[in-house]
């Protein structure tokens, strides 16, 4: 998985989002190191809905503009979990080597 | 609607028709919420994101099957589309088949004893058989150095010009004493060249008679009719495919699955008749053969002789849009944005 589609996926963990709100969210999230363009957000939702992890809440028509609401199926939330398991064990593996080979004390956990 | 609206919507006609009609609007809200109070042109970063989904969203399929079937199709439309370019080439040069009569009697000074005619009246005939007459087979061979001749002429043979095998040395004298641009002088034939027309001379009975043919030169710009056909062709048929691989994604299993099993056919005769196409168009490593601009209609002309390949395609195709067809109309219309791909 990609960083921008975990990203993605974990924006929409409590909440329906939609088009603008998932790239505010994702740059918020990502510590603004991640600032989505339109075009790559919607190709990385096609393909999440694609996939199933990700469908449509609602949609609201205001003032001839259209905000489509997407929100984490079942599967998506499964799938964010089994992503984040695989990131801490990763990380866990290579903080270890790390730590026996250089001394190194990362791995601190961020609130 | 502002200036940056009309920038976005620019810029959103790089998605297909089909993607546009669920998404524009939405696309276009997202971009104009994220854009800042006051901001008349697109950012660079947003633009180029826009285009390069948008292009591939029209030229690449979803999934692994559709991108296969797409670039096999594709490949054969473009190829027979090449044929086309080329035909049109030749037919806006329209050479015509020289008149050899008196010419060639009076080279060899007498009637000849049997003539007959290469036509080009029909210019795909004469691309898929040319190949087949005796005159070119040893093209390669034969001294000529100049450009190509167009297969379409006249030939006549002289039976017993000479006593002894000396008839095409003694051709080769007189064509060059007359004012005709020789080749060299090969053990059977010999080419000669004069105001547009290509003279072909072969000994025949031994080298005691001759046999005098004579074609226009090919038409110049044929490769390039060909090239811009085929680019026409893959531009065209990958964005119809991605079309159609985009609804096939979108059918129910049931249907996506009886939609392979009718494609599969389609595919190979697809790829096998593109196959068949470029194998014949090449010549033969070992042969006299020279690829000639005729050979560039070939593709066009082995769809009209050997029709089955792109009946089976055509049908195939026609069969999977309605599949997909019916499976839409059963959907409800809200189900299609939830299932959106």
């Amino acid at each position: 998985m990609q960083e921008p589609t975990f990203f993605i996926l974990t924006a929409l963990v409590r909440t329906p989002l939609h088009g603008y709100g998932i790239i505010k969210a994702v740059e918020q999230l990502s510590g603004g190191r991640v600032k989505l363009k339109a075009g790559t957000l919607y190709a990385a939702l096609d393909r999440l809905a694609a996939e199933g992890l990700v469908v449509v809440d609602r949609e609201e028509a205001v003032g001839g503009r259209l905000r489509r609401y997407y929100v984490l199926s079942d599967d998506g939330r499964a799938a964010l979990e089994a992503a984040v398991e695989r990131l801490q064990s990763n990380a866990k593996v290579a903080a270890l080597r790390l730590r026996e080979a250089f001394g190194f004390i990362g791995g601190v956990q961020h609130v | 609607m502002s200036e940056l609206e009309r920038s976005y919507r620019r810029l959103l006609r790089a998605y297909p028709g089909f993607y546009r009609r669920e998404r524009e609007l939405e696309i276009l809200t997202t971009v104009l919420d994220a854009a800042e109070p006051g901001q008349v042109r697109p950012s660079r970063g947003e633009a180029a994101a826009l285009l390069l989904t948008g292009l591939r969203c029209r030229f690449v399929p979803p999934t692994r099957a559709g991108k296969l079937a797409t670039a096999i199709v594709a490949v054969w439309a473009a190829l027979v589309l090449s044929g086309a370019g080329a035909l049109a080439v030749w037919a806006f040069a329209d050479p015509e088949p020289p008149r050899l009569a008196a010419l060639s009697d009076d080279l060899v000074g007498r009637d000849p004893s049997v003539t007959y005619e290469l036509p080009g009246d029909n210019l795909l005939d004469m691309a898929y058989a040319y190949k087949t007459h005796s005159e070119f087979q040893d093209y390669a061979n034969e001294g000529w150095t100049g450009r190509h001749p167009a297969p379409m002429g006249e030939s006549r043979i002289y039976e017993r010009v000479t006593p002894t095998p000396t008839a095409l040395a003694d051709a080769y004298r007189r064509v060059t004493s007359a004012g005709w641009r020789a080749g060299a002088r090969s053990p059977g034939a010999f080419w000669a060249y004069r105001d547009g027309v290509l003279l072909r001379v072969s000994g025949s009975g031994e080298q005691t008679g001759m046999r005098v043919s004579a074609y226009p030169i090919e038409p110049r710009g044929v490769l390039a009719g060909a090239i811009a056909g085929f680019v026409l062709g893959l531009i065209v048929a990958s964005q119809a495919m991605t079309w159609l691989a985009h609804r096939v994604a979108r059918t129910p299993l049931p249907t996506r699955r009886l939609i392979v099993l009718l494609g599969l056919p389609a595919l190979v005769a697809s790829a096998v008749n593109t196959l068949d196409c470029v194998l014949s168009m090449l010549p033969d490593p070992g042969t006299a053969n020279v690829l000639f601009a005729a050979d560039y209609m070939y593709p066009l002309a082995n769809q009209l002789a050997n029709p089955l390949a792109a009946g089976v395609i055509a049908l195939t195709l026609t069969a999977v849009v309605a599949l997909t067809a019916r499976a839409a109309r059963r959907r409800p219309a809200n189900a299609a944005a939830l299932a959106d791909s």
